[in-house]
């Protein structure tokens, strides 16, 4: 029986990312871009919550509530291209079981850009 | 033309109104204008065909289904179309390679997507299934599903319920699929198959993924459906028939 206290959205972006970093640096690109984009979701999720924005469902949905935040300066960039990029790698790489497309950016960058997010949550915000 | 030439083209062009007409009445009201800007955009890039696809296509939508389309051409712009919209765009070659290589994706789209215009390649295809008897290799959909489960579980494990929902779902899909596959039953779209799996006495199976398509499942049933769907993909297959004969071990 898996019981756990329920974890709050930051809290799960921090852990993710903590998931993802290894699988970053070993080049286990599955678990790479799984896990940050996890902890992207997560973490974009915390931020809206604090600012009373509602979280949709689908995946496009919270990349557009990601640009939202942007344009109310709740983060200091636009990480809607970042969700995508994400989302669309994490299904090639369980379908094709390839390294995946990141639209020409590196693992380590976009690790950088995921970590940036959950970073500005864990110090309360701009 | 020969006669059966003439009724060939005279069928191909009854499924394509056919379709026109089922489009109209699958694709949601508000979406239909994207429907025709990507129609419109499509023909204007020299593609050679597209295809509604997916459970819209089977009009079987549920709450978390997007807007998918098969493009056969060249990639085209759509950053300003509503993300709704899942465009998996392929060349022909790609097509041809990736129909004769068991992509079950592709004969999907080929078998019950809509189409919204084709230039030949798709009618071509189509007939290849036929004439040589082309079925999806089910180990490709067993290694995804093996590689889907792994990060389920370590998803469930995490504590994060909503990311785990959906990554148990998707990889209980991948399992459908490959068990349909196994037993020469093409899988349908993701509503449909627990009734596909329940036909097939898979019943486990498919009320985990029934569950995690139409409820929201607690993490410790979410680690009980992988587990159930790891045991299937880690012996070896044994179909199960429709009355539930084993058919080979």
């Amino acid at each position: 029986m898996l019981s756990m206290s329920p974890k709050t959205k930051a809290q799960l972006a921090r852990e993710h990312l903590e998931r993802a970093q290894p699988a970053v640096e070993a080049g286990q690109y599955t678990e790479a871009v799984t896990w940050l984009f996890a902890s992207l979701e997560a973490a974009i999720a915390a931020i809206a919550e604090q600012h009373g924005v509602v979280i949709e469902p689908k995946h496009w949905q919270k990349a557009e509530i990601a640009r939202q935040l942007y344009e109310r300066e709740a983060l200091p960039a636009d990480f809607a291209p970042v969700l995508r990029t994400l989302n669309d790698a994490r299904k090639e790489a369980i379908y094709e079981g390839e390294e995946p497309d990141l639209d020409g950016q590196s693992l380590e960058d976009i690790a950088a850009e995921v970590e940036s997010v959950v970073d500005l949550l864990s110090r309360g915000m701009p | 033309m020969t006669l059966s030439a003439a009724a060939s083209n005279l069928i191909w062009e009854m499924r394509i109104k056919k379709d026109e007409r089922h489009m109209r009445d699958v694709i949601p009201r508000e979406l239909y204008a994207l429907h025709e800007l990507l129609t419109i955009r499509a023909r204007a890039s020299g593609a050679e065909a597209l295809m509604l696809t997916g459970s819209t296509a089977r009009g079987t939508r549920t709450p978390i289904s997007d807007l998918d389309y098969h493009l056969i051409g060249p990639p085209i712009s759509k950053d300003d179309l509503s993300h709704e919209l899942d465009l998996h765009v392929v060349s022909p070659d790609q097509l041809r390679i990736r129909l004769r290589n068991g992509d079950d994706f592709t004969q999907w789209s080929l078998r019950f997507a809509c189409v919204v215009f084709d230039t030949g390649i798709i009618r071509e295809s189509i007939q290849l299934i036929a004439e040589q008897q082309l079925w999806p290799d089910p180990q490709l959909k067993r290694d995804q599903a093996r590689r889907s489960l792994k990060i389920a579980r370590a998803m469930v494990a995490s504590g994060d319920l909503d990311a785990a929902v959906e990554q148990v779902r998707t990889a209980l899909t991948l399992t459908a699929r490959w068990c349909l596959l196994e037993n020469r039953e093409f899988p349908l779209s993701r509503a449909e198959l627990p009734g596909q799996l329940r036909d097939l006495k898979y019943s486990e199976l498919a009320d985990g993924l029934a569950s995690t398509i139409h409820r929201q499942p607690q993490l410790d049933a979410l680690a009980r459906y992988v587990d159930t769907a790891e045991a299937l993909v880690d012996k070896p297959f044994a179909a199960t028939g429709a009355h539930g004969h084993s058919r080979a071990a």
